[in-house]
């Protein structure tokens, strides 16, 4: 890493792998992951309800697991895989099996937190816990949505476990 | 006839008119669906401008206190920042005050009772009133460098002790906290019963005097506020996370001094929730825009939690001091209200005190022969007041069910006994709260309890209830009802009392290839407004769903409208005229009577059903707008228009206003 100290901001390379791709940047120090993923990289998937680490929506998978990219620092996720919601749900055009749950079930309504109960209902399935509302209730306790209420997200959940590969 | 052929002729997807339904789970139409499911939505953080600066607000650390001296120096000097404005240096361009330099943000003089509002500049010049109040801005290349710089301003404050309770604010020793009040009292207002009571009280088997207390809480959606602001070329736009895109245009160009003709709002596509705390005007949205209009540059604001929850809007924050009378099977015979309302500083639109009167001036589901209501709306050192989920009802209807229970315990009857022999059961009901304005036209109050308790399983639960307190857990199960108002929709007294357009308006445009576009200055928060007005338009006008694109929240494309679920409604009015525009060309073109009950539309298809003609919308389209010289003499090649519903309003307002009233201020 390279820093360069003339000024409050200042700044230091890394490369950060997002979705697959790596990207050779130089980011200050004190920056969020959250922000550099929305402002550099125009990820801007994920959101920023709370930037404290409460509300969730800022979730991204770092190596597979949630993270809340509000409390992460970019520079700290040198060497990592980080993937998004938008790797996460295919195609815009025609959403994924979690998408149509979400549909049928009513599972959002303004979207806000969406991006952040995809990403970790997208772990919830990836471990196999689709099938187990307790556990899936347990996994959604740091998301929150303030408009949909989480039966619906749960039912979402459950019913998309039936068609998704567990890995 | 030569119509050019094409791929796009809608297929036979989505509902036909008249048929909503829908076979095949994957064709379900949604158009707020896709986006939002694979994180492209568009928010106003998700607004990038070439060039875009950021803003940070510093932020009142008391609540009460003299300004004594502002001092920028260090902040201004400090790495990347571009501008620091206070209360003072906005003055000098923006001497009037707020909120009557726009009728969009106070009530108008023909309100029943005078609003007694504070008056403010959009950042203070000598006194803060609330913690969290706004004091000065800085724009900066990035928010970390505008908030470093933000907390080098330093700020002499002489503290004063806050007044943060309502009932001191009102009373005589209530230190006065405004300049320009005469007291502390926004609003007075007595609603309901205007005959005097006689013995009723007195005279009661069971008089009950009872003090309710809501606390100040808030329903801030996940999404806070945010503003970008572009000046170019002497215009000016802004994006907002604003419910009502129109009001804020209007507001913006009053304050700004700048012809609304040059003043475009647009709210994105897509707001994270609004629960009417993003329906005022935050003074913030005004400094964003004049910031834009000083550095040449586009600015933004994004709000951060801990600013949202510290500068509001709050609500609730109610003391209900009851007198009820009762005879002794539980029927309610009267009741007398005082009514204390905290609305904090106040120092936002005339929300501030509208909640409060909703809250005492809207009937209850039950038959009360004899109530009236006095309130009291206090300023304090809090965070102002605002519309919030359920538009000021909540510690009302908080008061009045308490009341019930307890007089259902006075009596040794159940709740649910009490709450029978008190709903409304002939309909339609006329309160003394409310009278003729607001009656309940129809419902069966009585059923839908019954429901309600078949469905929940009262009885049994009841059960489980006390068997999950025996082992200690605080569990129990209450009642509460609510009349919801329905939007009050072409109603006078929006028009007089808050200055708002009260009809809806959308525009409706045909494109020469049959498709439309629906255009509304609405500005949807996760009501799925985009899918319901498509769907409803689509029925109406027998038109293929994926055909229509709906745009919301801005003010270039769009009419004045109001916004809520009217704009919704209006979809099928004006989906209707757009049919017998459309009607009206293909009959000329079929050289057939104009007579719609003889055609049928669907899919984008219509078909005149004496002799099975048919036309697509693309080719009636096609020829109105592109081969106008096809249709008679004098025909206006568009199929488009404002669609609105206003018959109400202007029948009313022109019979109980005089003319001259409704322009002036
Ligand atoms: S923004 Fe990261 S948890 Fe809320
Ligand atoms: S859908 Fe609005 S916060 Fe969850």
């Amino acid at each position: 890493m390279t820093e360069n100290n003339n000024s409050k901001s200042r700044s230091v390379a890394v490369t950060l792998r997002v979705n697959g791709v790596s990207h050779e940047m130089s980011v200050d120090p004190r920056y969020a992951l959250a922000d550099v993923l929305r402002d550099e990289l125009s990820l801007t998937g994920l959101h920023l309800g709370c930037e404290q680490g409460v509300c969730g929506a800022c979730m991204v998978l770092i190596d597979g697991e949630p993270a809340l990219s509000c409390l992460t620092l970019a520079v700290e996720t040198q060497g990592t895989e980080i993937q998004t919601v938008e790797h996460l749900s295919s195609t815009a055009s025609e959403p994924g099996p979690l998408g149509k749950a979400f549909i049928k079930h009513c599972a959002f309504q303004c979207g806000f937190c969406t991006p952040g109960m995809l990403v970790m209902a997208h772990h919830i399935l990836d471990k196999g816990l689709g099938n187990d509302r307790d556990k899936i209730r347990e996994h959604l306790s740091g998301n929150i949505c303030r408009c949909t209420g989480y039966e619906p997200i749960i039912d979402a959940i459950v019913a998309a476990s039936a068609e998704w590969e567990v890995k | 006839m030569s119509v050019p052929a094409s791929a796009d002729i809608p297929q036979a997807v989505g509902p036909a008119r008249g048929d909503p339904a829908e076979s095949d789970e994957s064709s379900i139409y949604h158009s707020d669906g896709a986006a939002l499911l694979s994180g492209k939505g568009s928010y106003i953080a998700d607004v990038k401008l070439p060039g875009m600066l950021e803003i940070a607000f510093l932020r009142s650390p008391t609540a009460r206190a003299r300004i004594k001296s502002i001092s920028t120096q260090a902040a201004a000097a400090s790495e990347g920042v571009l501008y620091v404005a206070t209360g003072p240096d906005i003055l000098r361009s923006i001497p009037t005050a707020l909120p009557r330099a726009s009728m969009v943000l106070h009530a108008s003089e023909l309100a029943p009772e005078a609003y007694k509002l504070p008056s403010y500049h959009l950042l203070p010049i000598d006194a803060v009133h609330y913690d969290g109040e706004a004091i000065a801005a800085v724009v900066a290349k990035n928010r970390y460098l505008a908030e470093d710089a933000a907390d080098l301003i330093d700020i002499e404050f002489e503290e004063q002790r806050p007044v943060l309770d309502p009932e001191l604010s009102l009373s005589d020793g209530g230190e006065k906290l405004f300049d320009d009040m005469a007291g502390n009292m926004a609003l007075e207002g007595t609603y309901g019963s205007k005959e005097e009571p006689g013995s009723l009280f007195d005279d009661a088997p069971l008089r009950l005097r009872r003090r309710y207390r809501m606390n100040r809480s808030g329903n801030p959606p996940l999404e806070t506020l945010g503003v970008v602001a572009r000046f170019e070329n002497r215009r000016l736009t802004v994006w907002s996370t604003i419910q009502r895109p129109q009001m804020l245009r209007i507001a913006l160009a009053d304050i700004l001094s700048i012809p609304m003709s040059r003043v475009q709002v647009i709210a994105p596509q897509n707001i994270g929730g609004g629960f009417g705390w993003k329906s005022p005007m935050y003074r913030e949205t005004a400094v964003v825009a004049w910031l834009a209009m000083q550095v040449g540059k586009p600015v933004r604001w994004i709000e951060d939690r801990t600013e949202a929850l510290r500068k509001g809007i709050h609500a609730r924050d109610q003391i209900w001091d009851i007198d009820a009378a009762f005879d002794s099977t539980g029927k309610i015979l009267g009741m007398k209200c005082e009514v204390i309302a905290d609305v904090g500083s106040a120092l936002i639109d005339m929300f501030a005190v509208r909640a409060a009167r909703s809250s005492c001036s809207v009937p209850f589901p039950y038959d009360v022969p004899w109530i009236r209501t006095h309130l009291r709306c206090a300023v304090t050192n809090k965070a102002p007041v605002g519309y919030n989920r359920p538009a000021g009802r909540m510690p009302a209807v908080w008061a009045v069910e308490r009341l019930m229970d307890d007089a259902a315990r006075k009596l040794s009857i159940s709740p649910v006994q009490i709450r029978v022999a008190n709903l409304v059961r002939t309909f339609p009901y006329v309160s003394p709260l409310g009278g003729q304005r607001s009656m309940l036209n129809s419902s069966d109050y009585l059923g839908t309890l019954d429901k309600l308790l078949t469905m929940f399983r009262y009885e049994e639960r009841k059960g489980e209830v006390k068997q999950l307190r025996a082992t200690g857990r605080r569990v129990g199960i209450g009642l509460a009802t609510c009349v919801e108002t329905c939007r009050p929709l072409c109603s006078i007294g929006g028009v007089v009392s808050y200055n708002q357009p009260q009809y809806a308006s959308v525009v409706m445009r045909m494109y020469p290839d049959g498709s439309l576009s629906i255009m509304s200055g609405d500005a949807p928060q996760g009501q799925m407004r985009h899918t319901t007005m498509a769907k409803i338009t689509a029925m109406e006008l027998g038109a293929a769903v994926n055909m229509i694109e709906v745009y919301t929240g801005d003010t270039l494309l769009s009419p004045i409208t109001n916004s809520h679920t009217d704009v919704t409604s209006v979809c099928e009015i004006a989906a209707r005229r757009l049919r017998s525009k459309v009607i009206k060309v293909a009959s000329h073109l079929m050289s057939v009577p104009a007579d719609e009950n003889n055609f049928h539309s669907v899919n984008g298809v219509v078909t005149h059903l004496p002799d099975g003609k048919s036309m697509t919308f693309r080719e009636i389209a096609w020829t109105a707008m592109m081969r106008p010289f096809m249709l008679p003499e004098g025909s206006v090649p568009e199929l488009a228009g404002p669609f609105v519903n206003h018959a109400t309003t202007k029948r009313r307002t022109e019979r109980e206003f005089p003319r001259r009233m409704l322009w002036q201020q």
